[in-house]
């Protein structure tokens, strides 16, 4: 509620929070704050999209318009009302123009296409952008989009190091912004329905927590540089990053590509699947603070690839009162994710032995199975009794939904950035006790910095490339 | 050798330590090996042994004698082999003292209460070429040894990841009893052996289980032992890990009990880890029942308390100690290889009684449960020296980046119980 409070403070302006106000009402009073004050200027961004109404029209951009972005923005317009895509914006020109066609196909609108997330971002009629690039631009398209008075849906994993997470943080709080993490389990009603039972007592005290993330996957092998394909803006794919040559085992212009490999591009498998199983984790468990010790083991011994990110993972977190451990890979092709007809059904649960993703809590009266992404919960006693239990609903629609809500009554959103940071962090630690030798590292959760570790300290931020910068003060 | 074993000969036994496991393990040497008498029972409480004297009595026809000091063992020629049963601390000064006297050994698990005494062990028995038989007794599991096969078959593949389970029900808080006066009948000074000269009491004497002064702890050294024993026999017996971490505390009793009550404990071993769980808490996890421990029945691996996950890239196999049995699991819980396992004490006795015999390495030997007993030992002090990582020099068996877990590593022994 605070950005409502602060931009309709503003004396003079006319409070867009009227369930009644209309597009071209809106654009309207756009128009009149910048024609008749400077002053005001810097406001009307935040403007347009902090005091809306409950049906007002909610203006959407895509950046980053693969597969999964796709998905997620066409469902989102067909599960709220009043929501539209203006533009889609992606470096690759097929995919944009794949996905300019499934969003006309589906929501019979066809959006216009941009290279340049910065026309986004200069654009006032968007209200929010929607980020599902590769995770290195995730959190400068986060902080230009607050920047700009944009609300913003990002993917996980947020951030690629803990500094860029923190001035997440930083601008979804100086801008006002809701800023909603792609973590959609946080909108699961038994995900609640969990943290609840655990808050009630009923577990007893939580001793130990294993986290799962044990994938399946074959041998990567690298690939030669290459050239740069028609149609793609390789220095702005780019980022932040160094530049370097085209490499086709980094990028593919029709499918997502190995980015996923490389550390200046994501944390790996653990960030891409193992953030929601942690997440998840953190939600149910109270959300605790970061923790302040973290043992880190990894390898690519299972087939032997030349990857960065490795192969396997083995991680604890040390939270003082308990631990939460973490087996994440992609060496057990016979474990599988929670299969679709569960994650939409309310009377199944999966075989927890083999589930890839589920998380065991043990409390001192009972043992939880806990499953993302719609696997939903059981407890079990004495002699294999269940004693309590909830079915899971993939929760995708209502994070989408959620967001939407938010945007309309400025209230923090299921997702919210600072949980959604706490979260990343608990990837961003594993990797780094990894990178740095398969080490324990000590961590001072104030200042988000390991104690006495030059090395694990140099990790915690990436270099930044011109213009793609990140500014320290946000 | 003393003398020499034909394949029939009479073995001389003598047991030291007659508490329940000791009992229980004499009278089944006896009852379930040929040729076997049990010439002693030494034991520096009086109130314990009694059974054991008297059922033997029975079944040899002759009473055994009853003594407190395992000296008088010793120096009995006729005695060819010893039972240890004795509280930890007592283990390897005892094992040491028998391979000295010419004696062979069959000592249980935790096979010592540090690492030097393990490696002293070792040398000890290489000198006086003893026959001594560690009793982690799944090294005499037919399925042990099949699963040891399946894996380096190639059939589970690369290893990925190993997890041993020793997460037991049942947890009290603890209060520590007021010193008190020696009962009658027990010779304190004989039972604290090498340990630090204390007043009686009650909590040290029936809970020693619980002082890192007389054991490694009741879940880790008393029965994680077993399972990792076990994983480690199944993968082949990798040596020493590189290194150890161990995050634990006293997290629901803080009762100022040594042993806490959770550790969590990764051993990094190169191209894999193995994790353990070692706690003691809540009732919902059950350690294999004995319905399974003797039939054809595998457990509810989910809730199996001391169960061990191998994954390989092609499978995963699930593996129980004392006679839980392995199955491989693949696509869609779909088991591609099974055993079923039976409890195999009997065997390593009956092994150990062979080995004396026949003079061949007995299954459990000490090597070997030195490496696994040095897993104990590893966590517990990474645990003690703060829930930390430690770095292992394998060769020369010391730690390389910590001088306390290398200080809280050394046992000090009482003048009359050194080694």
């Amino acid at each position: 509620m605070r950005a409502l409070k602060i931009s309709c403070s503003i004396p003079l302006i006319p409070c867009l929070n009227k369930k009644s106000i209309s597009m071209k009402r809106r654009k309207f009073i756009d128009n009149t704050l910048i024609g008749t004050s400077g002053l005001l200027l810097g406001a009307s961004g935040l403007m347009t999209a902090s005091c809306k109404g409950a049906n007002n029209k909610v203006v959407l951009a895509l950046i980053g318009s693969g597969a999964r972005g796709t998905e997620a923005i066409i469902s989102t317009c067909k599960v709220n009302e009043n929501v539209e895509i203006k533009t889609v914006c992606d470096v690759n020109d097929l995919k944009a123009s794949k996905a300019i066609s499934a969003i006309e196909k589906e929501l019979g609108h066809r959006p216009q296409q941009s290279k340049n997330m910065q026309e986004v971002f200069d654009d006032k009629d968007i209200d929010a952008t929607w980020i599902s690039t590769p995770e290195h631009w995730h959190a400068l398209a986060t902080v230009w989009a607050c920047q700009t008075g944009k609300d913003v849906y990002v993917e996980k994993n947020p951030s690629t190091n803990i500094w860029e997470g923190r001035k997440m943080v930083e601008a979804a709080n100086k801008y006002n912004r809701i800023v909603q993490i792609g973590f959609q389990n946080r909108s699961a009603s038994y995900g609640h329905s969990a943290r609840e039972y655990i808050k009630s007592g009923k577990l007893g005290q939580v001793v130990h927590v294993m986290s799962y993330n044990m994938l399946g996957g074959s041998k990567w092998t690298a690939r030669p540089d290459g050239d740069i394909p028609n149609g793609l803006d390789w220095d702005a794919w780019l980022g932040h990053t160094p530049y370097r040559p085209y490499n086709p085992g980094m990028h593919d212009m029709n499918s997502r590509g190995g980015w996923g490999n490389f550390w200046d591009f994501s944390g790996g498998t653990l960030a891409d699947d193992a953030s929601h199983v942690l997440d998840l984790a953190r939600l149910v468990l109270g959300d605790p603070d970061h923790p302040t010790s973290i043992y880190g083991w990894g390898g690519n011994n299972a087939w032997g690839s030349e990857r960065e990110t490795p192969e396997f993972q083995n991680i604890t977190y040390d939270f003082n009162n308990f631990s939460i451990t973490c087996e994440s890979g992609n060496g057990t092709n016979y474990m599988k994710k929670t299969p679709l007809e569960i994650r939409f059904s309310e009377s199944q649960f999966p075989d927890w032995k083999q589930n890839a993703t589920r998380t065991e809590i043990y409390g001192a009266e009972g043992m939880m199975y806990l499953g993302r992404h719609g696997g939903g919960w059981q407890v079990y006693g004495k002699d294999g009794e269940v004693l309590a239990q909830e079915y899971g609903l993939f929760s995708d629609v209502m994070h989408q939904q959620n967001f939407i809500e938010c945007i309309r009554s400025r209230k923090q959103p299921n997702g919210d950035v600072e949980q959604g940071h706490k979260s990343a962090t608990l990837v961003h630690l594993g990797n780094i006790a990894y990178r740095v030798g398969n080490q324990q590292l000590v961590f001072d959760g104030r200042d988000e910095s390991f104690i006495d570790n030059d090395e694990a300290n140099a990790l915690l931020k990436a270099s930044y490339r011109e213009p793609y910068i990140i500014p320290d003060n946000v | 050798m003393k003398k020499n074993l034909g394949a029939n000969n009479k073995v001389i036994l003598a047991l030291i330590g007659a508490g329940g496991r000791g009992t229980s393990v004499i009278l089944s040497m006896k009852e379930n090996t040929p040729n076997v008498e049990v010439k002693y029972i030494c034991e520096v409480d009086a109130s314990r042994g009694g059974r054991a004297i008297e059922e033997l009595s029975k079944m040899q026809g002759y009473k055994p004698k009853r003594v407190g000091d395992m000296r008088h063992v010793f120096d009995d020629k006729e005695v060819d082999a010893v039972v240890i049963c004795t509280p930890e601390h007592w283990h390897a000064l005892a094992a040491i003292r028998a391979c000295r006297a010419g004696k062979d050994v069959y000592v249980e698990k935790n096979i010592s209460l540090a690492i030097e005494e393990g490696r002293k062990m070792i040398d000890t028995v290489h000198e006086h070429k003893r026959i001594v038989q560690c009793g982690t007794q799944n090294r005499s599991a037919a399925y042990a040894e099949s699963a040891r096969k399946y894996i380096q078959s190639g059939k589970l593949g690369n290893i990925v990841h190993v997890k041993s389970y020793c997460m037991l029900p049942g947890s009290k808080p603890w209060f520590l009893k007021p010193d008190s006066p020696v009962p009658e009948g027990l010779d304190w000074n004989q039972w604290l052996g090498p340990a630090p000269l204390v007043p009686y009491n009650l909590s040290r004497h029936k809970a020693w289980y619980d002082w890192w002064a007389y054991s490694g702890g009741y879940s880790l050294a008393g029965d994680a032992s077993h399972v990792m024993d076990l994983a480690r026999m199944v993968l082949g017996d990798p040596d020493h890990p590189k290194s150890v971490y161990c995050a634990g505390g006293r997290y629901l009793h803080d009762d100022k009990r040594d042993v806490p009550d959770i550790q969590n404990i990764t051993y990094d071993y190169g191209s894999y880890t193995l994790s353990c769980v070692s706690s003691q808490f809540g009732e919902y996890m059950a350690k294999t029942k004995s319905e399974i421990r003797y039939g054809n029945k595998f457990p509810d691996w989910k809730l199996n308390a001391t169960r061990t996950e191998i994954y390989g890239i092609e499978g995963m196999m699930y593996l129980g100690r004392h006679g839980g049995g392995w199955q491989v699991l693949s696509n869609n819980g779909e088991v591609v290889a099974e055993e079923f396992g039976m409890f195999p004490d009997i065997e390593h006795q009956q092994n150990f009684i062979d080995s004396i015999r026949t003079r061949n390495t007995p299954d459990g030997n000490i090597e070997q449960g030195h490496l696994s007993a040095t897993l104990i030992h590893l966590a517990n002090l990474a645990y003690r020296s703060g829930d930390v990582q430690l770095l292992f020099d394998q060769e020369r068996e010391v730690f390389t980046n910590s001088s306390k877990a290398n200080e809280l590593s050394k046992v000090t022994y009482r003048p009359g119980f050194e080694i």
